[in-house]
């Protein structure tokens, strides 16, 4: 029996996903059991979509569709949890299943806070994450920096430092340092991540720290979770998984990983906020920026913190409507109600059609915020100050008090 | 007349015009994917059907054509799967060679016959940097940035040459003092026949507005957001107000988007090689609306 804390190796016994899956098929033989013992209804993963490129999500119902969930895609860029509260009624009737990147725990620990999700029925595989790379970048970076054909790249992976891809006649590996000094190579908000093994899921994959004979063949596993011991446990009685203690040696060798991964982060980190300035000429480059913005609400449709049903950038005596370049109250906004919580998965970058750095921006005042009121977002349920109301009952307070002060209860509480 | 996909009642020049002479006509179809305002001059108007299952391609001005993956809501019915208004028309009156199943075989047939589109394909429009048009072949990587290399000239070479100034056809006057300028605004694509319909669209720009200078306004004692009049040779139109410094004095602009807008003013008057409307140019006259 394993209990939360514990480490061990693991690996499956199910030939057909030793055919598919990539480092022992671990997380894929968990799914696989959770959904054979009913303890999920579905999972929700990533799959190829029409190229190396296109990450997918999928809905898997039949155990028989795993397979092709088996493996990891570096230029997927979807955050799961939004797609959960958006289009699967926030876990609120189904059991979900999610194999989860740092963002994505993060995320969904945020909606639960908003009561967007129920974390009860959501049973989470985090796998660790090192970063990800936007799918146009990755085909220039592809066929400027390596010469070869994107098209005809049929694997990609990252490993030890360097994104190595694998196609007709060969492979080749260059490291994501040199990538990124000649500005490719991951995301910029994955540079600044310093979630690298997300041990708010349930459980905590990955390769790193798998060494000797099991190197490649099995998968790490951290049980962070008693909701991820009992999956484990069940796994390995069942026969579909299984597991030994790992190398001592291997812990130690993921400590380091981890550690130099973070260090890398703060290093990003250092160089993106500095390059943001500080002061009024933070503020200037901001607004200079964000004045490109069209208006076409990606960033607010694709945030995890974002859940109101009436957003406050449609409220016309703010943000007049049909006017660009948008006023800056659109975007003071969005900063005031999200800064608090951002969990940089870089999202609002991702999807803008004005290239606006958005994720930049509001990573940047979060970290700020943090440093003045401690509070840290995606690590636990502990609420932000946002999280303090409930939209629907303190929107009927304001009505029913004929107040718009936000929040006044939770400053001054109602005497007795 | 039979009109496919087509809102001459506000896109073209002179509406009133436009108007009386559909309404001369003595039998009008206007297939369209939804309901326009040309409809209302119809004799017949077959049903709307639109390719929007199977996923449709947007062709963009910027000339690079992007995927729309499967569109989640459809307003047509599930076995509208390929129901594309012009397959279903021709077919109606007898035509052989569309029977097409998918998006992708309504798409190749129309690359066949279009050179420019040739080598468009839905192979590479599925990759996420697409392809840019020109691209007559399916060997060909597109054209991102169109005369980067030469001219269509026998030195290769652009050729600059004078043009002797000729004005507008019609120009300001005592009468009509002002410039009206036309155009669009970002939120709205041709006569609003679709982006009208979607939500966030239509509470950006639910109306037509007239951009007018600050300092025409004050002469005028127009308020901003004030509904006003505004009158030329060919009709007049209200709408409202937009206060700016964004046009110089006595220039007007009014975006082409709105029924009873900005082309019930336009002038039909033709430029003579390119048969281009003058639609960027006419003169109008302001005037404050009076309260009864």
């Amino acid at each position: 029996m394993t209990k939360k804390g514990d480490m061990l190796y693991a690996w499956t016994n199910d030939a057909e996903i030793q055919k598919k899956a990539e480092l022992g098929g671990a997380v894929t033989a968990l799914w696989k059991y959770a959904l054979e013992s009913k303890a999920v209804d579905a999972v929700l993963a990533v799959t190829k979509g029409v190229d190396l490129y296109d990450a997918k999500p999928v809905i898997i119902t039949d155990p028989k569709d795993l397979a092709k969930t088996a493996g990891s895609l570096h230029c997927g860029t979807l955050l799961m949890p939004k797609l959960i509260k958006k289009y699967l009624g926030g876990s609120k009737h189904t059991k979900i299943g999610v194999t989860v990147k740092g963002c994505d725990a993060m995320a969904f620990y945020e909606l639960a806070k908003r009561k967007q999700l129920d974390l009860d029925r959501i049973i989470m595989i985090g796998v660790n994450c090192g970063g990800s790379v936007s799918p146009v970048i990755a085909r220039k970076m592809i066929a400027e920096k390596y010469g070869v054909d994107p098209n005809v790249v049929h694997k990609e992976e990252i490993d030890k430092g360097q994104f190595i891809i694998e196609y007709e006649g060969g492979h080749k590996g260059i490291s994501v340092d040199e990538l990124e000094e000649a500005g490719f190579g991951r995301r910029s908000n994955c540079r600044r991540c310093k979630m690298k093994i997300p041990r708010q899921a349930d459980l905590a994959c990955g390769n790193w720290g798998v060494i000797g004979p099991k190197a490649g063949k099995a998968t790490f596993v951290e049980v962070c979770s008693e909701k991820g011991a009992a999956l484990l446990d069940g796994a390995v009685k069942k026969g579909i998984l299984a597991t030994e203690a790992p190398n001592p040696k291997g812990i130690e060798i993921r400590g380091k990983v981890e550690g130099a991964m973070l260090k890398l982060g703060d290093k990003w980190r250092k160089k993106d906020f500095e390059g943001l300035g500080e002061g009024k000429d933070r503020l200037k480059k901001i607004m200079s920026e964000t004045s490109r913005c069209i208006k076409c609400y990606q960033c607010i449709d694709q945030c995890p913190i974002c859940y109101c049903v009436d957003c406050t950038t449609k409220n016309p005596v703010y943000v007049p409507p049909g006017e660009l370049p948008v006023n800056f109250m659109f975007h003071l906004i969005r900063y005031a109600h999200i800064a608090d919580s951002c969990v940089n998965c870089g999202q609002c970058e991702e999807v803008c059609p004005a290239e606006i750095p958005n994720a930049l921006f509001m990573h940047a005042q979060q970290v700020e915020l943090e440093k003045m009121f401690g509070h840290v977002p995606g690590q636990d349920m502990e609420l932000p100050l946002h999280a303090f109301v409930e939209e629907k009952a303190e929107r009927a307070r304001l009505a029913n008090t004929h107040s718009d002060m936000i929040y006044e209860n939770v400053f001054n509480p109602v005497p007795k | 007349m039979y009109i496919l996909g087509l809102n001459p009642v506000v896109s073209y020049p002179d509406s009133n015009h436009v108007k009386a002479s559909l309404e001369k006509l003595d039998f009008l179809v206007v297939q369209d994917i939804f309901w326009t305002e040309t409809c209302e001059y119809a004799g017949c108007c077959p049903p709307r059907r639109v390719l929007c299952r199977e996923g449709r391609h947007v062709y963009e001005r910027r000339a690079a054509r992007q995927p729309c993956e499967k569109s989640g809501r459809c307003t047509g019915r599930v076995e509208d799967r390929l129901s594309w208004s012009l397959p279903n028309s021709r077919r109606g009156m007898g035509l052989k060679g569309f029977d097409w199943k998918t998006g992708k075989d309504v798409w190749d047939d129309m690359r066949a016959c279009t050179p420019s589109m040739r080598g468009v394909t839905y192979e590479k429009m599925e990759k996420p940097e697409s392809v840019h048009w020109p691209c007559p072949a399916e060997d060909h990587p597109g054209t991102p940035i169109l005369h980067c290399e030469k001219f269509a000239c026998a030195d290769g070479l652009g050729n600059f040459f004078g043009i002797e100034y000729r004005p507008p056809a019609e120009v300001a006057d005592a009468e009509y003092p002002f410039t009206l300028m036309t155009g669009r605004v970002i939120f709205h694509y041709h006569t609003r026949t679709q982006t009208d319909r979607c939500e966030v669209l239509h509470y950006e720009v639910p109306e037509s507005y007239i951009q007018i200078n600050t300092q025409d306004a004050k002469e005028l004692g127009i308020r901003q957001h004030e509904k006003i009049k505004v009158k030329s040779r060919r009709g007049e139109i209200e709408t409202i107000a937009r206060v700016t410094d964004d046009v110089a004095p006595k220039v007007l602009y009014m975006a082409m988007h709105f029924d009873k807008g900005a082309n019930t003013l336009t002038n039909t008057a033709l430029d003579p090689l390119s048969k281009m409307p003058e639609l960027k140019h006419c003169a109008v006259s302001v005037e404050k609306i009076r309260e009864a």
